[in-house]
């Protein structure tokens, strides 16, 4: 069976850096500001917590009224997402040719869930609302867009962790080779919660004082983000049929797990290396031809550590190593789909959008990127090895136009 | 509480979920029946349920559930268990 | 080029009428209840206080105490099914190069009682300091998948699918996948999902739980049972388990997802999403509605849900609705939450192998509604070459997963 050749040919995004790829491309330029969260329906931290949230951004002028008074922030991120990318496309579609729907999340929304919990320590089981226990379910925000779009053909979710996102699209990439649909939208999603915050500082990852440092030897930890970066995959031939604008090839793509981790265990890179060639394989490339890395390091040591050896035993330390993660925090389940959206800002720039700080010193053994740099793209690896283990890999290509 | 008072807080929660539901407010009126006239869904009576439960602070039964289909039933309802609450 | 051929060489189960493989199926074809009045839950203040619960797991069979502290119960069960699974496939994992062997779980909960427990930490002192730090990083369910990579060491391509009660189908499904797309020669494929308070709670607060026992497809259903269990297959390329004389339960022949795009908590009562899946399942199984002897119902034992499936199949399947023999074995488990697909697959393969379909237990009154042979209350001994296991879930997610005896 030969491979089909899959296509990015459409944005849906909320995020930190802006509403679509103009906004993103400009806020690589001018990073976006932190903001802090303090209280929360149930719970409240004792001081504020820094974040990046997305600034310009209102869920009613976009969704409109109807349909949101139940819903939750991470329902109303993703909703907001594909409203901007695709409502046109999804109303112009016959309803039995509609893009299905694949959509990466760490937590789904673990502030519903908490909330849900928390109600019903705090007022008893029998007063909380059965409306609110729809959100609920982790696939609870996909299900959502699902219904708004009436977009039956596909409803997928995927949770691993700080993969997800990629993680994703990977598995959309590979329904689209199994030629079950002819387009898919997949991505990834994330809402800062209070759980997830509290969960992160208790178990010490959370940065004490805010600063985003990925790859530095003194990282003390990750600042939270939220967002939604949504893309519409297809084959090529089915792009140009339509004669859509094509953003990028997904040439390769690949994911697997380094089980050395979370035990203790030393990683020798060789799960992560696996991935990458894997990727690099089925995109028919050198992985020296890779311009640059778009890694998932966040500013968390133990993490960074492990991505930077892994990319180093990949595709070598010489490699320039960017982080988007300086611009928009960890987007936990979003962080994968906001790299590739990021990765994708760059190639049509021809620009490495570096880390936006002064050079600090780095853990090595690759060398990051700091501030931006000029140079001709044409295969980004955006990547992930994260500290629980998951490896992921996806090589954007450029396609000429 | 008198029944005006019941009515109008399950009326508030009636509009708010009919505006969320995009159903025509007009035929909102105190002996409009929920689903037949109204368009709500058993979705949304079961919130209505759990609603009064809450405001009014009183444990109704399931099998009270084919009697809420309007908002006076509903306001005889809940003055029902308010009633056997304060005895 | 021919498409590989993928089969189910090993299974392993944990279910409120046994763990393991033997001692469930020879409860499943007695039609045993295993919804009993719960006793590691507090239902005191619920109007329901039935449920299933697994009372004969014992971590310690599976895990040692510090495995036991680094994971939730979701994990543990996963895990000890894993376990069951690789023994019963009779696979020395040592011989295989493990990044050609992939994880792909379902589930719809994930660990809640992880965060269950911390939250009552939080609220019992009134200080979030005192949960402990390695609390936070069991809770994700992507630590489903990860603690059984860990603990066989298999490095290949690895994912989480939580799409509620339909994950079970998901998940085995792109296993199917993966390898037909030659990413992988084997894969670790299935469900996993605790007793949930979250759950309890909330289908107990939409009035779905039944006061007792489930009856699917009877007259007088009066709801689900939450439950909880796992479900996990061993599925591998044909020539390679053929190649180590490897035990063949079943084929998977392909599978069929949809999604009713309609509500998040109740079932589009034309059943577009269920007839979508059921269509595609048979599509890409390349299998006609003729040659079906036998459907695993969704089955929950809802009013909406049974009344829905049964259109469903009598949409796609025609005049031969009425003499397919469908049960649900919700009747005996529960629902099992992201497992139940998981389970429903695995006691397929069982079915298979042994040429009997498990019955609708606690069935007393037809429905007209539900016009279906729903295998009444006792086993039944009857040929079964190919059939098919529906899930269907919260947000309306719709699975059907085709299978069938091995031929020549």
């Amino acid at each position: 069976m030969k491979r089909k050749r899959i296509v990015i040919t459409g944005i849906g995004t909320i995020s930190p850096l802006g509403n679509d790829l103009n906004e993103v491309t400009a806020s690589l330029v001018t990073p976006p500001r932190q903001t802090t969260v303090q209280t929360f329906p149930f719970h409240s931290f004792d001081k504020p917590v820094s974040c990046f949230k997305p600034a310009s951004y209102d869920p009613v002028a976009i969704l409109g009224k109807k349909g949101l008074r139940t819903k939750d922030d991470a329902t109303k991120l993703l909703l907001s997402a594909a409203e901007l990318g695709f409502k046109t496309l999804m109303e112009e579609c016959p309803e039995e040719r509609r893009p299905g729907l694949c959509i990466g999340t760490a937590f789904g929304s673990v502030q519903s869930i908490g909330d849900f919990l928390s109600d019903s320590i705090v007022n008893g089981v029998n007063t909380v609302n059965p409306q609110a226990f729809a959100n609920t379910v982790i696939n609870a925000p996909a299900g959502n867009a699902n219904i708004r779009y009436l977009a039956r053909n596909l409803s997928s979710t995927i949770s691993t962790g700080f993969n997800s996102g990629l993680d994703a699209i990977i598995y959309a990439f590979d329904l689209l080779q199994r030629g079950y649909l002819e387009q898919i939208i997949a991505g990834g999603l994330e809402e800062i919660s209070y759980y997830a915050l509290l969960g992160c500082m208790r178990s010490g990852i959370l940065s004490p004082t805010g600063a985003v440092r990925p790859f530095a030897d003194d990282g003390d930890g990750i600042v939270m983000g939220e967002g939604c970066a949504l893309f519409l995959m297809e084959p090529v031939e089915t792009a140009q049929k339509r004669g859509a604008l094509i953003h990028a090839e997904i040439a390769g793509c690949a994911n697997g797990f380094d089980p050395a981790t979370g035990r203790g265990k030393t990683s020798d890179g060789s799960a992560f290396r696996t991935v990458v060639s894997a990727a690099c394989a089925q995109a028919e490339i050198d992985p020296g031809s890779i311009e640059f890395v778009a890694s998932g390091a966040s500013g968390n040591p133990a993490g960074d550590r492990l991505e930077a050896a892994g990319i180093a035993a990949a595709v070598g330390s010489g490699t320039p190593v960017v982080a988007y993660k300086s611009y928009t925090g960890e987007c936990y389940g979003a962080s994968g789909a906001i790299s590739v959206l990021c990765a994708l800002a760059d190639m049509k720039k021809n620009r490495i959008s570096g880390i936006p700080a002064a050079p600090y010193s780095s853990i090595g053994p690759v060398r990051p990127v700091f501030g931006g740099m000029d140079a001709t793209i044409r295969h980004v690896l955006v990547s992930s090895f994260s500290c629980d283990g998951n490896c992921s890999a996806i090589i954007l290509k450029k396609v000429n136009e | 509480m008198n029944q005006e008072a019941i009515k109008t807080a399950i009326r508030e929660l009636i509009t708010d979920i009919a505006e969320d539901m995009d159903l025509d407010q007009a035929k909102i009126t105190d002996d409009a029946l929920f689903i037949d006239d109204m368009g709500l869904d058993s979705m949304a009576l079961l919130e209505v349920l759990a609603t009064m439960e809450k405001k009014f602070g009183i444990s109704i039964p399931e099998s009270e559930f084919p009697n809420i289909t309007s908002i006076t039933k509903c306001a005889v309802t809940v003055e029902k268990y308010l009633a056997e609450k304060g005895a | 080029m021919q498409r590989k051929r993928v089969v189910i060489t090993g299974l392993g189960l944990i279910t409120p009428i046994g763990c393991g493989i033997d001692t469930f199926w020879k409860a499943a074809v007695r039609g045993e209840n295993g919804i009993r009045p719960l006793r590691n839950f507090d239902a005191s203040e619920h109007r329901t206080k039935t449920g299933g619960e697994v009372l004969d797991f014992n971590a310690d069979d599976y895990l040692s105490k510090s495995e036991q502290a680094r994971m939730g119960r979701s994990s543990q069960f996963a895990l000890a099914a894993t376990k069951m699974a690789l023994e019963d496939a009779r696979i020395d994992l040592s011989q295989h190069d493990h990044s050609r062997i992939g994880i792909s779980m379902g589930t719809t909960m994930g660990e809640p009682q992880i965060l269950e427990q911390a939250i009552k930490i939080k609220y019992a002192a009134n200080e979030a300091e005192k949960i402990p730090s390695t609390l936070p990083r069991q809770y994700p369910c992507a630590s489903i998948p990860a603690n059984i990579a860990r603990y066989f060491s298999i490095s290949g391509p690895h994912i989480m699918i939580p799409t509620a009660c339909a994950a079970g189908n998901y998940a085995i499904g792109y296993a199917f996948d993966m390898i037909q797309l030659g990413k992988i020669d084997a894969a670790i494929a299935g469900g996993s999902d605790p007793f949930s308070g979250i759950a309890f709670t909330g289908f107990n607060r939409l009035l779905a739980t039944t006061p007792d026992v489930a009856r699917p497809f009877d007259k007088n259903r009066s709801g689900m049972a939450v439950s909880e269990g796992a479900g996990i297959l061993f599925v591998e390329e044909l020539d390679a388990a053929q190649k180590r004389n490897a035990p063949i339960y079943a084929e998977i022949r392909g599978y069929g997802l949809g999604c009713d795009a309609f509500k998040m908590t109740i079932p589009d009562p034309s059943g577009s999403g269920g007839i979508v899946a059921l269509k595609r399942g048979l599509e890409h199984a390349e299998v006609s509605p003729e040659s079906i002897d036998y459907i695993c119902a969704h089955g929950t034992g809802t009013v909406e849900n049974d009344k829905t499936e049964t259109l469903i199949v009598k949409e796609v399947m025609g005049g031969r609705a009425k003499s397919i023999s469908m049960s649900s074995i919700k009747s005996m488990i529960g629902h099992t939450m992201g497992a139940a697909s998981a389970v429903e697959a695995a006691a397929c393969a069982l079915m298979l192998k042994h040429q009997i379909a498990l019955p609708t237990i606690n069935y007393n009154e037809p429905d007209p509604e539900c016009d279906i042979d729903c295998i009444p209350n006792t086993a039944r001994p009857m040929k079964l070459g190919t059939i098919i296991s529906n899930a269907y879930a919260f947000a309306g997610n719709t699975s059907s997963l085709v299978l069938s005896a091995l031929k020549g």
